[in-house]
Protein backbone atom coordinates (compact mmCIF):
# COMPACT_ATOMS: atom_id res chain seq x y z
CA UNK A 1 0.00 0.00 0.00
CA UNK A 2 0.88 3.38 -1.20
CA UNK A 3 1.64 6.01 2.02
CA UNK A 4 -0.79 8.81 2.07
CA UNK A 5 0.65 12.14 0.72
CA UNK A 6 3.96 9.90 -0.99
CA UNK A 7 4.54 11.34 -4.65
CA UNK A 8 3.34 9.09 -7.50
CA UNK A 9 6.27 9.05 -10.00
CA UNK A 10 5.46 9.51 -13.45
CA UNK A 11 6.56 7.86 -16.52
CA UNK A 12 5.56 6.95 -20.14
CA UNK A 13 3.70 4.06 -20.80
CA UNK A 14 4.50 0.40 -20.58
CA UNK A 15 4.29 0.09 -24.27
CA UNK A 16 7.33 3.00 -24.59
CA UNK A 17 9.24 1.25 -22.00
CA UNK A 18 9.16 -2.03 -24.23
CA UNK A 19 10.62 -0.28 -27.26
CA UNK A 20 13.41 1.66 -24.97
CA UNK A 21 14.19 -2.13 -24.20
CA UNK A 22 14.32 -2.90 -28.03
CA UNK A 23 16.00 -0.35 -29.17
CA UNK A 24 13.52 1.19 -30.77
CA UNK A 25 13.13 5.00 -29.47
CA UNK A 26 14.97 7.65 -31.38
CA UNK A 27 18.07 8.56 -29.67
CA UNK A 28 16.91 11.54 -27.50
CA UNK A 29 14.13 9.47 -26.30
CA UNK A 30 16.30 6.85 -25.52
CA UNK A 31 18.82 8.91 -23.46
CA UNK A 32 15.64 10.73 -21.53
CA UNK A 33 14.73 7.07 -20.34
CA UNK A 34 18.69 6.59 -19.86
CA UNK A 35 18.72 9.50 -17.47
CA UNK A 36 15.70 8.60 -15.65
CA UNK A 37 16.42 5.14 -14.76
CA UNK A 38 19.98 6.74 -13.30
CA UNK A 39 17.82 9.09 -11.35
CA UNK A 40 14.81 6.88 -10.83
CA UNK A 41 15.66 3.84 -9.00
CA UNK A 42 11.68 3.11 -8.78
CA UNK A 43 12.19 2.83 -12.61
CA UNK A 44 15.22 0.29 -12.58
CA UNK A 45 13.76 -2.73 -12.18
CA UNK A 46 11.16 -2.25 -14.66
CA UNK A 47 13.61 -1.54 -17.44
CA UNK A 48 15.75 -4.84 -16.11
CA UNK A 49 13.14 -7.17 -16.29
CA UNK A 50 12.47 -6.25 -19.64
CA UNK A 51 15.93 -6.60 -20.88
CA UNK A 52 15.60 -10.12 -18.53
CA UNK A 53 13.05 -10.94 -21.33
CA UNK A 54 14.55 -9.71 -24.41
CA UNK A 55 17.91 -11.87 -23.63
CA UNK A 56 16.03 -14.82 -22.69
CA UNK A 57 14.77 -14.82 -26.69
CA UNK A 58 18.18 -13.80 -27.52
CA UNK A 59 19.81 -17.15 -26.23
CA UNK A 60 16.99 -19.07 -28.03
CA UNK A 61 16.85 -17.23 -31.31
CA UNK A 62 17.94 -18.21 -34.45
CA UNK A 63 20.91 -17.14 -35.69
CA UNK A 64 22.21 -15.80 -39.18
CA UNK A 65 25.04 -17.13 -40.31
CA UNK A 66 28.48 -15.19 -39.95
CA UNK A 67 30.74 -15.02 -42.66
CA UNK A 68 33.96 -16.68 -43.03
CA UNK A 69 36.64 -15.51 -41.05
CA UNK A 70 34.73 -13.78 -38.31
CA UNK A 71 35.98 -14.49 -35.24
CA UNK A 72 39.50 -14.09 -36.79
CA UNK A 73 38.86 -10.52 -37.32
CA UNK A 74 37.65 -10.28 -33.91
CA UNK A 75 40.83 -11.65 -32.46
CA UNK A 76 42.95 -9.42 -34.67
CA UNK A 77 41.50 -6.01 -33.61
CA UNK A 78 41.89 -7.80 -29.54
CA UNK A 79 45.52 -8.24 -30.39
CA UNK A 80 45.82 -4.59 -32.03
CA UNK A 81 43.79 -3.08 -28.62
CA UNK A 82 46.66 -5.03 -26.53
CA UNK A 83 44.24 -4.75 -23.81
CA UNK A 84 43.74 -7.78 -21.33
CA UNK A 85 39.69 -7.42 -19.51
CA UNK A 86 41.22 -7.02 -15.85
CA UNK A 87 43.56 -4.18 -17.13
CA UNK A 88 40.38 -2.22 -18.96
CA UNK A 89 38.01 -2.49 -16.07
CA UNK A 90 40.30 0.30 -14.63
CA UNK A 91 40.71 2.43 -17.35
CA UNK A 92 37.14 2.26 -18.55
CA UNK A 93 36.31 2.71 -14.75
CA UNK A 94 38.25 6.17 -14.45
CA UNK A 95 36.41 7.46 -18.31
CA UNK A 96 33.36 6.12 -17.53
CA UNK A 97 33.22 8.45 -13.75
CA UNK A 98 31.39 11.72 -15.13
CA UNK A 99 32.72 14.98 -14.13
CA UNK A 100 30.34 16.79 -11.33
CA UNK A 101 29.09 19.08 -13.61
CA UNK A 102 26.25 19.53 -10.95
CA UNK A 103 24.64 18.23 -8.33
CA UNK A 104 21.46 17.55 -10.43
CA UNK A 105 23.17 16.00 -13.50
CA UNK A 106 22.68 12.41 -14.12
CA UNK A 107 25.51 10.33 -14.88
CA UNK A 108 24.27 9.64 -18.66
CA UNK A 109 23.92 13.61 -19.48
CA UNK A 110 27.61 13.82 -17.51
CA UNK A 111 28.88 11.61 -19.82
CA UNK A 112 27.29 12.91 -22.66
CA UNK A 113 29.02 16.25 -22.13
CA UNK A 114 32.13 14.93 -21.39
CA UNK A 115 31.70 12.81 -24.38
CA UNK A 116 30.77 15.91 -26.95
CA UNK A 117 33.00 18.29 -24.80
CA UNK A 118 30.37 20.27 -24.15
CA UNK A 119 30.50 22.55 -21.42
CA UNK A 120 27.16 23.48 -19.49
CA UNK A 121 26.28 26.60 -21.43
CA UNK A 122 22.93 28.48 -20.52
CA UNK A 123 21.33 30.94 -23.49
CA UNK A 124 19.24 32.90 -22.06
CA UNK A 125 15.84 33.28 -24.06
CA UNK A 126 13.80 35.65 -22.07
CA UNK A 127 10.91 35.64 -19.67
CA UNK A 128 13.36 33.80 -17.15
CA UNK A 129 14.12 31.52 -19.23
CA UNK A 130 17.07 29.68 -20.22
CA UNK A 131 18.05 27.02 -22.76
CA UNK A 132 21.02 24.59 -23.81
CA UNK A 133 20.33 22.43 -26.92
CA UNK A 134 22.63 18.79 -26.90
CA UNK A 135 21.23 17.51 -30.15
CA UNK A 136 19.27 17.31 -32.67
CA UNK A 137 18.48 14.29 -35.31
CA UNK A 138 15.73 15.33 -38.06
CA UNK A 139 13.27 17.36 -36.68
CA UNK A 140 13.51 16.04 -32.85
CA UNK A 141 15.87 18.04 -30.60
CA UNK A 142 17.19 17.07 -27.53
CA UNK A 143 17.77 19.92 -24.81
CA UNK A 144 18.26 21.15 -21.52
CA UNK A 145 15.38 24.11 -20.11
CA UNK A 146 16.03 25.68 -16.87
CA UNK A 147 13.20 28.13 -15.63
CA UNK A 148 12.89 30.84 -12.64
CA UNK A 149 10.70 29.52 -9.85
CA UNK A 150 7.36 30.77 -9.96
CA UNK A 151 7.17 31.38 -13.72
CA UNK A 152 3.98 30.79 -15.00
CA UNK A 153 4.28 28.72 -18.43
CA UNK A 154 2.57 30.32 -21.29
CA UNK A 155 -0.41 28.50 -22.65
CA UNK A 156 0.99 26.16 -25.45
CA UNK A 157 0.57 22.60 -26.98
CA UNK A 158 3.04 20.45 -29.00
CA UNK A 159 4.02 19.45 -32.59
CA UNK A 160 3.97 16.00 -32.06
CA UNK A 161 5.44 14.35 -28.90
CA UNK A 162 7.42 15.97 -25.81
CA UNK A 163 9.27 14.22 -23.42
CA UNK A 164 10.34 16.31 -20.32
CA UNK A 165 12.66 14.70 -17.23
CA UNK A 166 12.38 16.81 -14.31
CA UNK A 167 16.17 17.05 -13.29
CA UNK A 168 15.89 19.82 -10.48
CA UNK A 169 12.82 22.28 -8.86
CA UNK A 170 9.80 21.10 -10.44
CA UNK A 171 5.97 22.41 -11.67
CA UNK A 172 2.63 21.35 -11.53
CA UNK A 173 0.28 20.92 -14.07
CA UNK A 174 -2.82 21.49 -12.78
CA UNK A 175 -2.83 19.37 -9.47
CA UNK A 176 -0.48 17.07 -11.44
CA UNK A 177 2.70 17.21 -9.30
CA UNK A 178 6.18 16.80 -11.15
CA UNK A 179 9.03 16.39 -9.56
CA UNK A 180 12.69 15.57 -9.50
CA UNK A 181 12.82 11.90 -11.42
CA UNK A 182 9.57 12.58 -12.98
CA UNK A 183 8.89 11.85 -16.78
CA UNK A 184 6.27 14.12 -18.02
CA UNK A 185 4.62 12.79 -21.84
CA UNK A 186 2.66 15.59 -23.82
CA UNK A 187 1.57 15.19 -27.51
CA UNK A 188 -0.71 17.54 -29.49
CA UNK A 189 -3.88 16.10 -27.69
CA UNK A 190 -3.09 18.28 -24.87
CA UNK A 191 -2.86 21.94 -24.46
CA UNK A 192 -1.18 22.71 -21.00
CA UNK A 193 0.27 25.69 -18.75
CA UNK A 194 3.34 24.54 -16.20
CA UNK A 195 3.61 26.45 -13.34
CA UNK A 196 7.18 26.33 -11.64
CA UNK A 197 6.97 25.72 -8.04
CA UNK A 198 7.94 28.26 -6.15
CA UNK A 199 10.08 27.21 -3.50
CA UNK A 200 13.36 29.14 -4.74
CA UNK A 201 14.94 26.48 -6.70
CA UNK A 202 14.94 26.69 -10.55
CA UNK A 203 13.31 24.04 -12.30
CA UNK A 204 15.77 22.46 -14.65
CA UNK A 205 14.71 19.95 -17.01
CA UNK A 206 16.03 17.73 -19.86
CA UNK A 207 13.48 17.80 -22.75
CA UNK A 208 12.89 15.40 -25.91
CA UNK A 209 10.72 17.66 -28.47
CA UNK A 210 9.62 15.80 -32.07
CA UNK A 211 8.29 19.49 -33.29
CA UNK A 212 8.84 22.40 -30.53
CA UNK A 213 5.79 23.73 -28.93
CA UNK A 214 2.68 25.76 -30.32
CA UNK A 215 1.67 28.82 -28.23
CA UNK A 216 -2.19 29.49 -27.99
CA UNK A 217 -0.53 33.40 -27.68
CA UNK A 218 -0.42 34.70 -31.40
CA UNK A 219 2.22 37.12 -30.07
CA UNK A 220 4.39 34.06 -28.11
CA UNK A 221 4.14 32.33 -31.82
CA UNK A 222 5.65 35.07 -33.69
CA UNK A 223 8.50 35.30 -31.01
CA UNK A 224 9.33 31.19 -31.08
CA UNK A 225 12.29 31.57 -33.92
CA UNK A 226 13.77 34.12 -31.08
CA UNK A 227 12.76 32.07 -28.20
CA UNK A 228 14.14 28.58 -30.36
CA UNK A 229 11.35 26.44 -29.16
CA UNK B 1 11.30 -27.66 -23.79
CA UNK B 2 8.97 -25.42 -24.79
CA UNK B 3 9.08 -23.65 -27.98
CA UNK B 4 7.27 -20.85 -29.60
CA UNK B 5 5.82 -20.64 -33.52
CA UNK B 6 4.68 -17.85 -34.73
CA UNK B 7 2.54 -19.81 -36.81
CA UNK B 8 1.31 -17.98 -40.74
CA UNK B 9 3.11 -14.69 -39.56
CA UNK B 10 4.77 -13.28 -42.65
CA UNK B 11 8.73 -13.28 -42.41
CA UNK B 12 10.37 -9.63 -41.97
CA UNK B 13 10.49 -7.77 -44.96
CA UNK B 14 14.13 -6.90 -44.88
CA UNK B 15 15.26 -10.41 -44.54
CA UNK B 16 14.96 -13.09 -46.57
CA UNK B 17 17.06 -15.32 -44.43
CA UNK B 18 15.55 -15.32 -41.60
CA UNK B 19 13.40 -18.01 -40.10
CA UNK B 20 9.92 -17.60 -40.35
CA UNK B 21 9.91 -19.78 -37.37
CA UNK B 22 10.57 -17.69 -33.90
CA UNK B 23 11.76 -20.07 -30.90
CA UNK B 24 11.58 -19.91 -27.16
CA UNK B 25 13.68 -22.53 -25.82
CA UNK B 26 14.51 -23.35 -22.47
CA UNK B 27 18.48 -23.20 -22.49
CA UNK B 28 18.98 -25.29 -18.92
CA UNK B 29 22.67 -24.48 -17.81
CA UNK B 30 22.97 -21.88 -20.07
CA UNK B 31 23.20 -19.08 -17.33
CA UNK B 32 25.50 -20.34 -15.15
CA UNK B 33 27.84 -21.40 -18.22
CA UNK B 34 28.10 -17.63 -19.54
CA UNK B 35 28.98 -16.51 -15.70
CA UNK B 36 31.66 -19.00 -15.77
CA UNK B 37 32.78 -18.23 -19.29
CA UNK B 38 32.98 -14.72 -17.94
CA UNK B 39 34.84 -15.69 -15.13
CA UNK B 40 37.54 -17.27 -17.36
CA UNK B 41 37.89 -14.34 -19.50
CA UNK B 42 38.08 -11.70 -16.47
CA UNK B 43 40.80 -13.89 -14.66
CA UNK B 44 42.62 -15.81 -17.48
CA UNK B 45 42.24 -13.28 -20.20
CA UNK B 46 41.20 -16.73 -21.73
CA UNK B 47 40.40 -16.12 -25.45
CA UNK B 48 38.85 -19.88 -25.99
CA UNK B 49 36.07 -18.45 -23.17
CA UNK B 50 35.20 -15.48 -25.68
CA UNK B 51 35.31 -17.94 -28.75
CA UNK B 52 32.71 -20.13 -26.45
CA UNK B 53 30.87 -17.00 -25.88
CA UNK B 54 30.39 -16.07 -29.56
CA UNK B 55 29.76 -19.15 -31.23
CA UNK B 56 26.65 -18.96 -29.30
CA UNK B 57 25.91 -15.63 -29.73
CA UNK B 58 27.31 -13.87 -32.23
CA UNK B 59 24.72 -15.47 -34.93
CA UNK B 60 21.78 -14.54 -32.74
CA UNK B 61 23.43 -10.97 -32.33
CA UNK B 62 23.65 -10.87 -35.77
CA UNK B 63 19.19 -11.94 -36.00
CA UNK B 64 18.40 -9.14 -33.64
CA UNK B 65 20.29 -6.38 -35.85
CA UNK B 66 19.00 -7.91 -39.21
CA UNK B 67 14.71 -7.97 -37.55
CA UNK B 68 16.31 -4.07 -37.05
CA UNK B 69 16.79 -3.61 -40.59
CA UNK B 70 20.41 -3.61 -40.90
CA UNK B 71 22.37 -5.53 -44.07
CA UNK B 72 23.94 -8.81 -43.28
CA UNK B 73 27.51 -6.65 -43.52
CA UNK B 74 26.36 -3.60 -41.14
CA UNK B 75 25.24 -6.38 -38.75
CA UNK B 76 28.60 -7.84 -38.58
CA UNK B 77 30.37 -4.77 -38.09
CA UNK B 78 28.38 -4.25 -35.24
CA UNK B 79 28.51 -7.55 -33.72
CA UNK B 80 31.88 -7.42 -34.25
CA UNK B 81 32.04 -4.64 -31.88
CA UNK B 82 30.13 -5.92 -29.68
CA UNK B 83 32.28 -8.92 -29.15
CA UNK B 84 35.14 -6.89 -28.81
CA UNK B 85 33.40 -4.73 -25.79
CA UNK B 86 32.57 -7.65 -23.70
CA UNK B 87 36.26 -8.52 -23.86
CA UNK B 88 37.20 -5.51 -22.68
CA UNK B 89 34.04 -4.70 -20.00
CA UNK B 90 34.11 -8.27 -18.80
CA UNK B 91 34.95 -7.06 -15.30
CA UNK B 92 32.10 -5.04 -15.41
CA UNK B 93 29.68 -8.21 -15.52
CA UNK B 94 28.53 -9.46 -12.24
CA UNK B 95 25.91 -12.57 -12.47
CA UNK B 96 24.87 -11.35 -9.00
CA UNK B 97 22.90 -8.40 -10.79
CA UNK B 98 21.48 -10.57 -13.59
CA UNK B 99 22.27 -12.82 -16.65
CA UNK B 100 24.78 -12.26 -19.28
CA UNK B 101 22.11 -12.75 -22.03
CA UNK B 102 20.07 -9.56 -20.41
CA UNK B 103 24.01 -7.37 -20.35
CA UNK B 104 25.20 -8.49 -23.63
CA UNK B 105 20.99 -8.11 -24.61
CA UNK B 106 21.77 -4.21 -23.63
CA UNK B 107 25.12 -3.38 -24.90
CA UNK B 108 24.00 -4.62 -28.56
CA UNK B 109 20.80 -2.17 -28.23
CA UNK B 110 22.85 0.68 -26.75
CA UNK B 111 26.08 -0.24 -29.29
CA UNK B 112 23.25 -0.22 -32.02
CA UNK B 113 21.92 2.76 -31.54
CA UNK B 114 25.06 4.71 -31.25
CA UNK B 115 25.77 3.33 -34.68
CA UNK B 116 22.81 5.04 -35.84
CA UNK B 117 22.87 7.94 -34.00
CA UNK B 118 26.84 8.73 -35.11
CA UNK B 119 25.82 7.50 -39.32
CA UNK B 120 22.96 9.97 -39.21
CA UNK B 121 24.98 12.75 -38.59
CA UNK B 122 27.33 11.48 -40.57
CA UNK B 123 30.38 11.12 -37.60
CA UNK B 124 31.16 7.97 -37.83
CA UNK B 125 33.96 8.38 -35.42
CA UNK B 126 32.43 10.48 -32.82
CA UNK B 127 32.71 8.75 -29.18
CA UNK B 128 30.07 6.37 -28.12
CA UNK B 129 27.11 7.63 -25.85
CA UNK B 130 25.26 4.83 -24.81
CA UNK B 131 27.35 1.98 -25.38
CA UNK B 132 29.91 3.75 -23.29
CA UNK B 133 27.93 2.99 -19.90
CA UNK B 134 27.21 -0.88 -19.38
CA UNK B 135 25.31 -0.06 -16.08
CA UNK B 136 23.34 3.07 -15.95
CA UNK B 137 20.52 2.45 -13.78
CA UNK B 138 19.98 3.45 -10.61
CA UNK B 139 19.87 1.46 -7.59
CA UNK B 140 16.91 1.65 -4.96
CA UNK B 141 17.78 1.35 -1.65
CA UNK B 142 14.43 1.17 -0.33
CA UNK B 143 12.92 -1.03 -2.68
CA UNK B 144 13.14 -4.82 -1.81
CA UNK B 145 14.26 -6.11 -5.58
CA UNK B 146 16.96 -9.10 -5.67
CA UNK B 147 18.52 -8.37 -9.23
CA UNK B 148 19.63 -12.52 -9.53
CA UNK B 149 16.17 -13.65 -7.72
CA UNK B 150 14.25 -11.57 -9.93
CA UNK B 151 15.99 -12.44 -13.30
CA UNK B 152 15.57 -15.75 -12.53
CA UNK B 153 11.61 -15.50 -11.33
CA UNK B 154 11.49 -14.15 -15.22
CA UNK B 155 12.96 -17.13 -16.94
CA UNK B 156 10.35 -19.00 -14.77
CA UNK B 157 7.37 -17.19 -15.58
CA UNK B 158 8.35 -16.43 -19.15
CA UNK B 159 8.03 -20.06 -19.78
CA UNK B 160 5.06 -20.51 -18.16
CA UNK B 161 3.22 -17.50 -20.31
CA UNK B 162 0.42 -18.46 -23.23
CA UNK B 163 1.91 -19.16 -26.33
CA UNK B 164 0.26 -16.45 -27.57
CA UNK B 165 2.26 -14.38 -25.28
CA UNK B 166 5.57 -15.81 -25.82
CA UNK B 167 4.90 -14.62 -29.39
CA UNK B 168 3.98 -11.22 -29.19
CA UNK B 169 7.11 -10.54 -26.72
CA UNK B 170 9.35 -12.50 -29.31
CA UNK B 171 7.90 -9.84 -31.94
CA UNK B 172 8.55 -6.86 -29.17
CA UNK B 173 11.44 -7.35 -27.62
CA UNK B 174 13.54 -9.46 -29.93
CA UNK B 175 12.13 -8.46 -33.30
CA UNK B 176 11.43 -4.73 -32.07
CA UNK B 177 8.37 -4.17 -33.50
CA UNK B 178 6.26 -1.32 -32.02
CA UNK B 179 3.09 -2.56 -30.80
CA UNK B 180 1.57 -0.84 -34.01
CA UNK B 181 3.41 -3.03 -36.74
CA UNK B 182 2.52 -6.32 -34.14
CA UNK B 183 -1.13 -5.61 -34.92
CA UNK B 184 -0.56 -5.39 -38.96
CA UNK B 185 1.71 -8.52 -39.10
CA UNK B 186 -0.99 -10.64 -36.64
CA UNK B 187 -3.89 -9.15 -37.93
CA UNK B 188 -5.21 -8.44 -34.35
CA UNK B 189 -6.54 -5.85 -32.93
CA UNK B 190 -4.17 -3.00 -31.41
CA UNK B 191 -6.15 -2.97 -28.45
CA UNK B 192 -5.66 -6.87 -28.16
CA UNK B 193 -1.88 -6.15 -28.92
CA UNK B 194 -1.45 -4.12 -26.07
CA UNK B 195 -3.47 -6.09 -23.78
CA UNK B 196 -1.51 -9.29 -24.45
CA UNK B 197 1.37 -7.28 -24.23
CA UNK B 198 1.09 -5.63 -20.36
CA UNK B 199 -0.60 -9.16 -19.33
CA UNK B 200 2.64 -10.92 -19.82
CA UNK B 201 4.64 -7.96 -18.70
CA UNK B 202 2.42 -7.90 -15.62
CA UNK B 203 3.52 -11.73 -14.78
CA UNK B 204 7.08 -10.84 -15.23
CA UNK B 205 7.50 -7.87 -13.59
CA UNK B 206 8.82 -7.19 -9.60
CA UNK B 207 5.59 -5.82 -7.97
CA UNK B 208 6.30 -2.26 -7.74
CA UNK B 209 4.03 0.57 -6.45
CA UNK B 210 4.72 4.12 -7.29
CA UNK B 211 4.31 5.03 -10.79
CA UNK B 212 1.99 6.38 -12.96
CA UNK B 213 1.59 5.91 -16.46
CA UNK B 214 2.59 2.33 -16.40
CA UNK B 215 -0.02 0.53 -14.50
CA UNK B 216 -2.86 2.29 -16.03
Amino acid sequence: MMNKGEHVYHTVEEEWLSAYSAGGLSFAKHFVLNCQAAINPKLSPRLETMDTIGGVLLESANGETLSDGFMSRVFDKIENLDVKPIEEIATSQAQDTPNLYERWMPAPLANFLNNEHQPLKWKNMGFGVARMPLFQQGKEKLYLLKARPGIKMPLHTHHGQEWTLILHGGYHVGNEEYIRGDLHREDESCTHRPLVDDHGEECITLVASEGGVKFTNPVMNLLKPVLGV
Amino acid sequence: MYELQSGNLPAPKHSTTLSRRATVKEMPGRTEKDAELMRRIVTNSDKGALQDIALHYAPRLKTFLVFRGEQSQTAEDVVQEVIILIWTKAAQFNPDKGTFSAWVYRITRNKWIDYKRKNDRMQPTSPDILSAMVEDFAQAADVDYDRAEASTAVRKHLAKLPTQQKQILHLSFFEGLSHNQIAKRTGLPLGTVKGRIRAALKKLQPGLKNFRGVDQ
